[in-house]
């Protein structure tokens, strides 16, 4: 998969009106729960770089980005946005499941969080469906793609309003091995570019080295940080980097901290 | 679908010349009164042809407004359950209650209520019509993806932009499913209306059927039988038709069959 972005992204500037995401004294307990999922969580993931909660399925990684969407209350804490307020489309989140609506056309998946905010800008889908590589496929209905093509309009439909975070609920997770590999490309350079703050859950370390600079390793109940490991290296890095002693060693650390 | 064109065309076909036979055979070992042939009844239908036409038009319009009655109200309601779960919970057990009141037993009710003549079709084909699309949009509303509702939440979307671009697009295949039965029942009812409330002004199905079975004119009750088989095909039609059109290119369910 190719895909065509300019070389070099350490801290883009927009990082400067991406906000940093701070959970502070988190608590969550469900209605009727014996013990709370998340009790007094502290962690604190960096303004404009792409930070990846790992942890096993189940452990609550998942209600922890529900958390910082919105889409949930905490029952204790709170979740603190450190920047600039985020204006309307400010967040996207993509979930495990594309989620499109089904009589939509890709291009018209694409603008809806636009639409709902009253506004039309066709330049802004048209780089969106460009970012993704599917610029061909905009006049298609959901039900003609495959399920990498799906993901993409995901992305797509997810980037089009320029948010300073994005939220990925293992956006990769239903995807087969080679399909995630082109995606993984696709993905990383759609969101260098803009330089939002990105938080990815996913179960799978590997990945989580190769795309994040900032992985931290969730687990137990209630819900604790059991590693935090600061990733080196420009970004977006080639799927080779994967193989590099360095992100080998990275792996297997983190491995041992799950 | 499956088979051919040509089989799926042949299959039924034989089965209508052998239904036809048989009835033909039948009917010239009894009197005519009893069972007419299908010659006799064909004799009918192009005698009476006008008042046919005129009862099953007006059959039609009966039938027709009182699904549009219905569907609104039972829509209507839909939208109102989703919006308000302390209407949901007051008045859904008497939605439900009133489902299983039989419209026979109603229909006297509305003769005293409206008088003789269309307007109790009318009543009667709404009521049938009601109870089976405030189900679908009951169903259709609330049964959306949550992860979607999320999405809409997410970028703030308000309770009318939610209903216009998800709930609603997402319930078409639910309400279609309600609209095939409820267009079913609407001639039904209308019927049954016709039965109890018609003086024959204007000319009705329900109403031949009646007269013309006490009046031993058995060829044209036949006639009149098949009128209100062939409208009931031809609104089920209709309804097929929309559904396929509008969302028959993006719905799983359309035009899938077996193996």
């Amino acid at each position: 998969m190719s895909v065509e972005r300019t070389p070099s992204v350490g801290q883009p500037d927009r990082a400067a009106t991406a906000p940093a995401v701070r959970f502070v004294g988190l608590g969550l307990r469900w209605a009727g729960a014996a013990a709370p999922l998340i009790d007094g969580l502290d962690l604190e993931l960096p303004a404009g770089r792409v930070s990846a909660l790992v942890g096993a399925s189940g452990c609550g990684k998942s209600t922890l980005l529900r958390l910082a969407a919105g889409l949930l209350a905490p029952s204790a804490g709170e979740v603190r946005l450190e920047g600039p307020p985020l204006g309307p489309g400010g967040r996207a989140f993509v979930f495990q499941s594309p989620n499109l609506l089904a009589w939509r056309t890709v291009e018209d998946n694409v603008s809806l969080p636009l639409q709902l905010q009253g506004r039309s800008e066709p330049a802004a889908v048209e780089a969106a469906l460009s970012a993704v590589g599917l610029l061909g496929a905009r006049a298609l209905l959901p039900r003609a793609l495959s399920g990498g093509m799906r993901m993409r309009v995901s992305l797509a439909r997810a980037l089009v309003t320029r948010p300073s975070l994005l939220l990925l609920d293992e956006p990769f997770g239903a995807l087969d091995a080679i399909t995630r590999r082109s995606l993984h490309g696709v993905f990383a350079a759609a969101w260098a570019e803009r330089g939002a703050t990105v938080l990815m859950v996913t179960h799978d370390i590997e990945e989580a080295v190769l795309l994040a600079d900032r992985v931290v390793v969730l687990g137990g109940q209630p819900l604790s940080v059991r590693a935090v490991r600061d990733i080196p290296g420009d970004r977006p890095r080639p799927d080779s980097a994967r193989y590099a002693p360095a992100a080998i060693e990275a792996v297997r650390a983190l491995e041992a901290a799950l | 679908m499956s088979g051919t064109p040509a089989r799926s065309m042949a299959l039924p076909a034989a089965v209508a010349v052998g239904v036809l036979v048989a009835w033909a055979g039948l009917a010239s070992r009894l009197p005519e009164v009893l069972l007419p042939g299908p010659i006799s009844v064909a004799h009918a239908v192009v005698d009476r042809w006008e008042l046919l036409g005129r009862s099953a038009l007006s059959t039609a319009g009966s039938a027709g407004l009182g699904l549009l009655i219905g569907s609104a109200v039972g829509l209507g309601l839909g939208v109102g359950f989703l919006w308000s779960r302390a209407l949901e919970l007051a008045v859904y057990p008497y939605a439900l209650l009133l489902q299983t009141l039989p419209v026979v037993a109603v229909a006297p009710l509305l003769v005293v209520w409206l008088g003789y003549g269309a307007p109790v079709a009318v009543a009667s084909a709404a009521l049938v019509s009601f109870f089976p699309m405030l189900t679908a949009a009951h169903v259709g509303l609330l049964g959306v993806d949550p992860e979607q509702v999320e999405l809409f939440r997410l970028y703030g979307a308000s309770r009318l932009q939610e209903l216009r671009w998800l709930r609603a697009p997402s319930a078409l295949p639910a309400v279609f499913a309600g609209l095939r039965t409820a267009a079913g029942l609407s001639v039904i009812g209308a019927i049954v209306g016709e039965f109890v409330g018609s003086n024959g002004e204007p000319p009705s199905l329900g109403y031949l059927v009646l007269r013309s079975a006490r009046s031993a004119d058995t060829a044209l009750t036949f006639a009149a039988v098949i009128a209100a088989a062939c409208l009931a095909g031809v609104v089920y039609w209709a309804a097929r038709t929309a559904e396929a059109r509008l969302i028959g290119p993006w719905h799983p369910g359309q035009g899938g069959g077996r193996a």
